[in-house]
């Protein structure tokens, strides 16, 4: 053994008590040394930095520094790494899961998997309840259509942003009180479905029908002026007749205003103006049969 | 990356042919050695007679060619890019090709970093020192053209074969290629 041997052996000796300390550590690149000594020496070296370079990662990922840089080609950091490239995954499913996507699965990490599928499936099912009371606070139990509060929401929404100018139809159900006396409820039930569904299918994808309540329905027509929203009455009319001549037991009438707001700040009085024109046509409806019946 | 020759080739899916009629008692499965056995005496064969670079580089178009193909015939290309991933993620575990994970994906930038587990051609491998996926760099290419008409660069960083225990490859939209 010679004095480089010697103080090699020596500064090796600290090295590895850093490391043992976990202090950091430095390959030692000697030469010189006996032939024995240098392989020996060359291997520690090599020992040393793959050691350090573990050191630096598991300290990087005790304190979550997931983007720690690691060096290619280390053995010992294998696992470690692969540990790093779990929790990076992990990382961008967590984000996919903030921005909604639900489909997020875990099967690498053991319990913590279990634990976040759990989690996940728990969103999923309180997603699945908020839609259901979504769905509930917007509809009509009975006819499906929209209910008043989504109308009154869409109507607000209409006087922030919209396509004017914008026509609205009342339609209501003439007799049903009388109906539901006479028959009962469950025949009014029945013609309420039945109203609905003929305005339902006189309309297009993007107007807005809603049942406001009791005999009352709404129709919001975007974009549409007077001559389309006559176009639109004349269709219901054609509806109506359409139907009771398919099923005349219990035959529908359904008196229908309509009222056109040429912009945001009419829209009030256009629901108004629908309003009137409705009662009108009920009216003149009125009239009509009670002269039909006298002449009978 | 982008083969010179682009999306001009001749293979066609239907050049697979129709296993379920020609395999009905050994089916689609057969083990790995046997694709690794073909995979490596044709890196082999490629690269003494054209020596070690252009052998990756063929593979690397082959490779290519499958990615967009297997992109085309059998994933939604409509999808954004996040559920695009998920589904191709779940395509590769069901094909046996490996365990996708994303470590990082710039949506704005598009660069992404993606690792592959357990993967079919380099897992378990000797350490060589220098990586061996050319093909999967093709194919992740090949996928993502298929899917944005984009060219990308897709490297290789770490591998079985550098001695890590997953693939890592960083993708960066390709300028020079476009
Ligand atoms: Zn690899």
């Amino acid at each position: 053994m010679n004095e480089a041997d010697r103080r090699y052996l020596a500064a090796a000796t600290q090295q590895i008590e850093a490391l043992l300390a976990a202090r950091a550590a430095k390959p030692l690149q000697p030469t010189g040394l006996s032939e024995g000594l240098q392989p020996f020496a060359e291997r520690l070296d090599a020992l040393l930095e793959s050691l350090a370079a573990l050191r630096r990662l598991s300290i990087a990922l005790a304190n979550g520094d997931l983007a720690h840089e690691t060096p290619s080609g280390s053995h010992l950091l294998g696992p470690l790494k692969q540990l790093q490239s779990s929790l990076r995954h992990l990382t961008w499913q967590t984000q996919q899961v903030a921005q909604g996507d639900l489909e997020q699965h875990v099967d690498f990490l053991g319990d913590f998997s279990d634990a976040f599928n759990q989690m996940i499936q728990a969103l999923r099912e309180k997603r699945l309840a908020e839609e259901k009371i979504r769905y509930l606070s917007e509809h009509d139990s009975l006819t499906g259509l929209h209910n008043r509060a989504f109308f009154d929401t869409e109507l607000a929404r209409l006087r922030a942003k919209g396509t004017y100018p914008v026509s609205l139809i009342i339609a209501d159900l003439d007799g049903l009180k009388r109906v539901n006396d006479e028959l009962g409820h469950h025949v009014g039930d029945l013609l309420i479905q039945k109203a609905a569904q003929v305005l339902q299918t006189s309309l297009g994808p993007d107007d807005v029908l809603a049942r406001l309540g009791g005999d009352e329905f709404a129709i919001i027509l975007p974009g549409a002026g007077a001559s389309q929203a006559d176009t639109v009455l004349a269709r219901l009319r054609t509806a109506e007749a359409n139907a009771n001549r398919k099923e005349a037991v219990f035959p529908i009438h359904i008196s229908l205003g309509a009222g056109v707001a040429s912009d945001p700040t009419d829209l009030r009085e256009a629901l108004r103006r629908a309003d009137e024109a409705m009662y009108a046509d009920k009216a003149e409806r009125k009239a009509a049969s009670g002269d039909r019946s006298q002449r009978r | 990356m982008i083969p010179a020759f682009g999306t001009q080739y001749d293979f066609q899916w239907t050049d697979l042919g129709d296993i379920e009629l020609g395999r009905p008692n050994l089916g689609q499965q057969m083990p790995v050695v046997v694709y690794r056995l073909a995979q490596y005496t044709m890196r082999e064969a490629l690269s003494k007679r054209y020596g070690d670079e252009v052998a990756g580089d063929i593979l690397r178009e082959s490779g290519w060619i499958a990615g967009r193909e297997l992109c085309i015939n059998t994933l939604d290309t409509s999808k954004p890019l996040t559920a695009f991933l998920a589904d191709l993620q779940s395509k590769l575990k069901e094909l046996g090709v490996g365990v996708m994970r994303i470590e990082q994906a710039d949506l704005e930038r598009l660069t992404l970093t993606i690792t592959v587990s357990e993967d079919l051609d380099c897992s378990g491998l000797p350490v060589s020192g220098t990586t061996v996926c050319d093909y999967d760099e093709g194919f992740i290419a090949g996928v993502l053209h298929a899917y944005s008409g984009q060219t990308f660069a897709v490297k290789e960083i770490d591998c079985w074969a550098t001695g890590d225990r997953t693939c890592r490859f960083a993708i960066t939209p390709d300028n020079a290629a476009a």
